[in-house]
Order: structure tokens, then sequence, then C-alpha cells
């Protein structure tokens, strides 16, 4: 064989075996990307923050079903970060956009509403009649006298209140022997 | 049967709703709650100058022998930090101080205050050491702890509900084996709430900016200190989350509001908690593990 050929031949044998060496190995770090970017799967809230996007990759997550359908998030890679993200949008679902404020306490008041608790509301927990009943028998057998939307004059009271602030304040105008006790929420968090 | 009671412990009122007990056994249960609930205030209180935290806070830079449930609480709270990489700190007691919330009174920050990696820790002896002018608050996980406790304590009763100033934990059903039907509070406004969640053997925890806040020569400020900045955190004014434990609930819907939109749905996607974040838009955050738990809040008030 004359050794043109054969250096062809070693060349074209040393060209396909670089290349696929390096295609491989490209590959390999886009397989280990996804992965780090799998355990780093950021869902963020999809702030308009003003971002260089040059030289970015956008992922979309896989879906997750809801009961209101299917969601989605996606991130935007950029250089291996993740630089920005959505949020899981959920469709169709009830107050999945905003927070719409709903009034509760005149259904609190009524006792109509099937709440138990409410989680965040720092005054108390008391959320339904019953539960102010009680506490309102509790502070009577303590010595303290409670009328509802009355002022009252004169009324005991004692060194740990036992009906919620906001109750005490409504329902006891009136009443100007308040604790500086009352003011502390020394456990909010 | 269903009971309810209120007391008032660590500074707020305590309500707690019991199910499936005669009276008698109610007021049992509920007596051992407030002693639990005493206990860790008396431990833990950074308004109380006997409690044991107040000693160490006050022990000035010097070696100071703990508890070992201190101890432990302060150990979580730097392991905490060092995860946040300092967003969390339990040394924001400075800050706070400062502002007027809770001891040491007319507390003066220095300039460059110190932070959790200036504590010393002596693991055999049980000792800690404070750097000078180092306050530290735990209350983001004790008050958790001391739900959890009392949880433990009410072991035996079939259902009930322990709400500490709108922390949650739930065991059992509530009347007629429905679940716990959880509302969260809209941070705008004590009386309206955003969304409600069916709860049954779980934490439930709300942090909010609106919570406790004031103002002090014109600035205003709130509870929740991101002590990378040492600034009142924003970006998010509400995170519910819910966990097997009050404690972990109440950690990360603390830890959601320090790191601010990104980092927190990041790591509580990462978690797989369920979860509810409202950012200062108004805009709400949450994933399919909180939407499977909602309740559409006109089926609970219109009955």
């Amino acid at each position: 064989m004359p050794s043109f050929a054969k250096n062809l031949q070693k060349f074209f044998v040393f060209f396909f075996t670089a290349t696929s060496v390096v295609l491989v190995v490209m590959g390999v770090s886009r397989i280990k990307k996804s992965e780090t970017l799998l355990e780093a799967f950021t869902p963020a809230p999809g702030s308009p923050l003003a971002l260089n996007t040059l030289g970015s990759t956008t992922i979309k997550g896989d879906s997750v079903q809801t009961p209101w359908g299917d969601a989605v998030t996606s991130i935007t890679v950029k250089n291996g970060k993740i630089i920005a993200a959505t949020m899981p949008s959920i469709p169709d679902s009830p107050p999945s956009v905003y927070a719409v404020p709903i009034l509760i306490d005149q259904a609190v008041r009524a006792g109509s509403a099937n709440i138990q608790g409410v989680s965040g509301a720092t005054y108390t927990s008391i959320a339904f009649k019953t539960s102010l009943e009680s506490a309102i028998s509790k502070a009577e057998t303590q010595g303290q006298t409670i009328v509802a939307n009355a002022p009252t004059a004169g009324s005991i009271t004692t060194a740990k209140p036992s009906v919620p602030r906001k109750y005490r304040e409504r329902d006891r105008e009136q009443d100007d022997e308040e604790h500086e006790d009352d003011d502390e929420d020394e456990w909010d968090d | 049967m269903t009971e309810h009671y209120v007391f008032h412990s660590m500074g707020i009122p305590i309500h707690i709703t019991i199910v499936g007990l005669p009276k008698i056994e109610a007021d049992e249960a509920v007596a051992k709650a407030e002693i639990v609930f005493n206990e860790y205030d008396f431990r833990f209180s950074r308004f109380k100058p006997e409690s044991e935290l107040m000693a160490l806070n006050m022990s000035n830079g010097s070696w100071h022998k703990v508890g070992v449930e201190l101890f432990q609480v302060i150990k979580k709270c730097v392991a905490l930090s060092a995860e946040t990489d300092g967003a969390f700190d339990p040394s924001v007691g400075g800050i706070l101080a400062s502002y007027g919330y809770g001891l040491p009174e007319n507390f003066i920050l220095q300039s460059n205050p110190p932070t959790y990696r200036d504590l010393a820790f002596n693991d055999r002896e049980l000792l800690i050491r404070l750097a000078p002018g180092q306050i530290l608050e735990p209350a983001c996980i004790v008050k958790g702890m001391a739900i959890d406790a009392t949880g433990k304590a009410l072991e035996k009763v079939p259902g009930f509900m322990i709400n500490v100033g709108g922390d949650i934990l739930t065991k059992g059903n509530y009347e007629g084996d429905s679940v716990w039907n959880i509302a969260v509070q809209a941070p705008s406004n004590p009386d309206a709430i955003v969304c409600a969640v069916g709860l049954a053997n779980s934490g439930m925890a709300t942090s909010g900016v609106y919570q406790t806040k004031g103002e002090q020569n014109g600035k205003k400020w709130h509870h929740l200190v991101n002590m990378k900045n040492r600034r009142p955190a924003n970006g998010v004014v509400s995170a519910t989350v819910i966990a097997e434990t009050c404690e972990r609930a109440d950690t990360e819907a603390s830890l959601a509001i320090l790191l601010g939109p990104i980092q927190a749905t990041a790591r509580l996607e990462r978690s797989g908690l369920p979860y509810f974040l409202i950012d200062e838009e108004g805009n709400v955050h949450k994933n399919s593990a909180f939407a499977k738990l909602e309740v559409p809040i006109q089926s609970l008030i219109n009955n």
C-alpha cells in the first residue's frame, strides 16, 4: 500500500476517533448538566427580573398533575446557573394567581363558618362562635365579667386574660383596665 | 364531644380543641398541655429576665453552662444558619432587642454585630460561649417544638388541634370524622382569609411580615430579619407550610420569608412539603401538594 493511502487511513481513523470522543464527551456533559439541573430544580415566581438572557436556555420541567390540570414549571439556565424560573401555574384553580381575601369575620360571628382554626392569625386561633363562647365562659369562671356588645364597668380583670384581645377590645371598649401584657406577641414567626 | 380551651402562655393565647374525650379527661389533657408550654416559656423566653435563655444572653462572652435542651436548640439554630448561609441567624435577638422588642432593655447594637459563626460550643460539658454583645433568639424553632411536645403529651387524645398564635398541630379528626379545616389569614386583613385546607395529623404554620412589626426612628421593622443584610426580609409577605411536625412547618415558613421568593420556592420544592406563598404583589405561589389539600372557602362559610 502506498504510504499516502496509509497516512490517509491513519488520518481518517484518528479523525473519526477524535470526533466521536468529542461527541461522547459533549453528550455526557449534557446529561450530567441536566441531572444537576434536576436537583436544583427551582420553580420560582415569574417575577419580571431584568435579566441578561444572552446564551441562556429555557427548560421545561415535567408536568405535574393537579386536581385542576397539569402544572408545568420552566427554568432559564445560563452557564450552569438558574437565572430565572416560572412558578408552576395551575390552570383554572380557584385563587391560583392572586390572593383574594375573603372576609370571614361576619361568618365567624354568626357561627356559620366550618373553620376550626386560622393559620397565621396572631390575635388568636379562635375563629368560630362555639370557641369564643367557651372562652367567655372560662373567663367568667375566672372572675371576669364579659357582656357581649355592651360596655361593662367595674369588671374584674385577671393577670392572664383568657379572651382574645380582638374580642376583648370590641366588647369592652369602655374598660380601661388593660394590661401591658396584652401587647406582647412574643413568639410570632 | 368537643371541648375548647384557651389559656395564656408564652405571651400569647393558646387555643386547644379536644375531640372524643369526656370533659374531665379533656380538662386533664389541657392541664398537661399548659405545663409543657409554661416549661418552654420558662426555658426559652427572651421576654423573661429569669429564663435560661436570658441567663445565656447575659453571660457576656464567657463560657456558660446550659441544659441539654437549650444546647440542642442553639445547635439546631446554628445548623439552619449554615444551611441558609446566614440568612437565618439566632443572633437576630440583638437586632430585635435594639428595636425594643424583648430583652435586654435599651440594647444598642454594635456596628458590626456578631453572627452564628462567632458562637463557640463545648459539646462534652454543654457549654456555650457567645461573643460580646451577642443576643440569641431561637423562637423560630422553639415555638414549633413546644407545640410538638404538647402533641406528644396529648398522645392518648383521639383528636385535637393545638393553635398557638396561628401555628397549628392537628391529630385525628374533627367532629363527625371530618378533617380539620384550617384557613390561612390574609396578610392585609386580620378578618379575612385567603384559602383553607383540610388538615389531618400534621403541623401547619404561617409566617408573615405583617405579624410583629413596629417603627423605630422613622424606619419600619418586622420580626423576620434577613441576617445577611440585617434588614427585615421582603419579597414574600406570607408563607404557609405544612409538615409532619409543627417545628418543621414553622421553621420552613419562617425561612421562606427570610430567603425571598426564588430561594424559598427552590428550597420548598426540594423538600416536597405543601406550601403556599404570597408575594409583595399579592400573587400566590403554591405547589400541587398544597392544592390537593385545599378546600374551597365558599363551601366552609355558606352553610
